[in-house]
């Protein structure tokens, strides 16, 4: 019998714990109805454009107005924003506590005019258009000199933070780095010291190597469970050939994106019995340009399958009950009608 | 205007909404706990095969003398049987998963609660994790003990309808423990002084997000807190160490930590939480100054709000009520 195993992630110092004969295959993770509440009217829904604050970017058929129909993706203000965008910082401290305004975007992405689409559910061109808006949005925020990091997020399915059913994505402009990717920059940094690479491309080069946790690639996208998860069926899609900043993922390598995320989400979707899941990007800041040999971003897929305890919230000790080759592996073989 | 504010520990920043903040009453919907776990299911109400120690109940009136119960946890990630081999596959450190994992009968009464608990009850269930630590420790492979408690579905409780913690021994300092030591550890560098010690002295002066005091003990919202009612219970003397304190010293914890529970349990409609005792690492202390830039305490995170994306992805959590409106709110809970 092989003993349950700690793994450090090489990029943050992190452990994390992970099964290995004991691991859980997808049919003992309980099933959630994973619905939000519903709501009488979905202001993201066609024709109800004028619900939601005017749109900032969308993707149109020629001609249409804005704030009409006619679109295939909307971006629009958050109504309830975490953060307001007008205004200065005005940063203060009392005594040893430091405080800021809470200056910030907070935007939502509305991915289809279709109210069932979810992201695997589109088509591969459509995919397409959001990961564009999803890059404009990025770099048009990214010129705002009060912002510092932008997170691009989604929260499927109530157990995951979803409110609203309406597929959408959310993006959140920072004054500040968040810390867990402060440290993810500042760990692939002090690697790139000592080893003069980026550790993510040699992260890259043991999957190759080591092969049993890589479930799908194409030409410039490699997806796979990582060897140190936090979570069981933790998946990452990243490009294969360095590259620090997402918006800076050249336009012929959307269409690869669009094709890897969509086959990953019907994998995870088929395999898991449609779990709810978040995804985010990690990027590198626009404001630690020294990362860009260091840092490389890529998309992390984490579908909510165990409520979490407080030995992970106490301790940041994250335990993945599925080993991550056999996540891959149950992944792999599901079939999918792509 | 909503605020960003920095733990001034480890330098984490979270969001606190202040205008359109809910009212703490009206936070908490139906939670969802679940069915309790039946008396005649349950394997914590039997009679246990190896019990590791045990501690007697102080009898209260009438109610025959009865012991808080240690057994080694069955369905532990961690095992006893392994050796603590560390090796590298590739860019990867690897290390055996040997580890000891203790669960705590808290008392044989099946669905009775840790707020339910008498003062004396309470003290030594304190008394029992600090035995429990102590003995841990002894092994030279354990690295951290980690003393904690699910309670709630929500909070990842097995929901058997029997009050239980654990005790955790682990071969690696978990990441969280390690960014509050290297916080700590910077402020003394720069300040000479410990930043747990300071924060309690302006908490104490500005009053605002305390919620209890004794002799020995503080219980306030931090300034940064990461979740709806995050409550934080610190020493007043400063010490590193959870396993150091004296018999009176666990008797106002006691007092403080079931006044607290019963707060929660009361004015936030019985929700999910996860109680932590962070104490320093065993594997540090023959770093002397430990003693010095570390702080023990222990934490309460009720589960109110569901983890989403954003807070996953970045470690930058949203708190929607500020911590002086839940610090207010405590208060006044009789």
């Amino acid at each position: 019998m092989m003993p349950p195993e700690l793994r450090c992630d090489p990029v943050t110092g992190q452990w994390v714990g992970v099964y290995t004969d004991n691991s859980f295959s997808p049919s003992d993770y309980p099933k959630g109805n994973h619905r939000p509440p519903q709501k009488a009217i979905c202001q993201f829904c066609l024709e109800k454009e004028h619900l939601t604050p005017p749109e900032v970017d969308a993707v149109r058929l020629q001609g249409s107005a804005p704030n009409r129909p006619g679109w295939q993706v909307r971006v629009v203000p958050n109504k309830f924003p975490a953060l307001r965008i007008e205004g200065n910082l005005d940063s203060k401290m009392e005594g040893i506590l430091e405080m800021t305004r809470g200056i910030g975007a907070h935007e939502v992405v509305i991915e289809s005019p279709d109210h069932n689409k979810n992201l695997c559910d589109l088509r591969e061109d459509e995919l397409t258009f959001v990961i564009q808006k999803y890059q404009s949005r990025f770099i048009d925020l990214s010129k705002d000199k009060r912002f510092r990091y932008i997170v691009i997020f989604k929260n499927y399915g109530e157990s995951a933070g979803a409110s609203v059913e309406h597929p959408h994505t959310q993006i959140i402009a920072l004054p500040m780095i968040p810390q867990a990717v402060l440290e993810e920059i500042k760990g692939a940094h002090q690697y790139y010291v000592k080893h003069k690479a980026c550790v993510f491309c040699d992260m890259i080069k043991q999957e190759e190597q080591d092969k049993v946790r890589i479930i799908t690639q194409n030409e410039h996208f490699i997806v796979f469970c990582p060897f140190v998860s936090k979570y069981p069926f933790e998946c990452w899609i990243m490009p294969k050939q360095h590259q620090s900043q997402f918006h800076l993922m050249p336009e012929a390598e959307q269409r690869g994106l669009a094709g890897a995320m969509k086959e990953i989400l019907l994998r995870l979707k088929v395999c898991l019995s449609d779990p709810s899941y978040n995804f985010y990007l990690h990027c590198s800041s626009t404001y630690a340009p020294r990362a860009s040999r260091s840092f490389h971003w890529h998309m992390e897929i984490i579908p909510k399958l165990t409520p979490g305890s407080g030995f992970e919230w106490g301790t940041g000790f994250y335990i993945a009950t599925t080993e991550p080759s056999l996540a891959a592996g149950y992944l792999r073989e599901v079939h999918i009608n792509s | 205007m909503p605020e960003l504010r920095k733990d001034p520990i480890i330098g984490r920043w979270v969001i606190v909404a202040t205008e359109r903040a809910r009212r703490p009453g009206n936070i908490v919907e139906s939670l969802d706990q679940g069915i309790r776990g039946k008396k005649e299911d349950c394997a914590y109400c039997q009679e246990q095969k190896t019990i590791l120690f045990s501690k007697k109940i102080p009898s209260r009136g009438k109610t025959p003398s009865s012991e808080i119960r240690v057994i080694s946890y069955a369905k532990s990630f961690f095992k006893t049987d392994v050796n603590v081999q560390r090796h590298f596959h590739g860019l990867y450190e690897i290390v055996k998963g040997f580890g000891m994992d203790e669960l705590v009968i808290e008392t044989p009464e099946h669905m009775t609660y840790t707020p339910d608990f008498s003062v004396d009850h309470l003290t030594a269930l304190l008394n029992v994790y600090a035995a429990r630590i102590k003995t841990i420790v002894k092994n030279p492979d354990i690295q951290h003990v980690l003393v904690y408690k699910n309670y709630g579905a929500l909070a990842g409780s097995q929901m058997t309808g029997h009050s239980c913690s654990r005790v955790v021994g682990m071969p690696v300092i978990p990441f969280h423990v390690k960014e509050k030591l290297s916080g700590a550890q910077d402020y003394f560098k720069k300040q000479r002084r410990c930043v747990y010690c300071d924060m309690i002295k302006q908490e104490i002066a500005a009053k605002t997000r305390v919620i209890l005091e004794n002799k020995n003990f503080v219980a306030l919202t931090p300034f940064a807190a990461r979740f709806l009612f995050e409550v934080w219970i610190l020493p007043k003397k400063h010490s590193c160490d959870f396993t150091d304190s004296s018999q009176s010293v666990q008797k106002d914890l006691a007092a403080i930590l079931k006044s607290l529970l019963q707060k929660v349990r009361e004015g936030l409609g019985d929700p999910a939480y996860n109680f932590v005792i962070q104490t320093a690492p065993i594997g540090m202390r023959e770093e002397n100054n430990i003693k010095n830039y570390y702080h023990w305490h222990i934490e309460i995170l009720p589960r109110l709000t569901r983890v989403a994306g954003f807070e996953k992805g970045t470690g930058f959590y949203i708190n929607s009520i500020p911590p002086e409106a839940t610090a207010e709110f405590l208060r006044g809970v009789p």
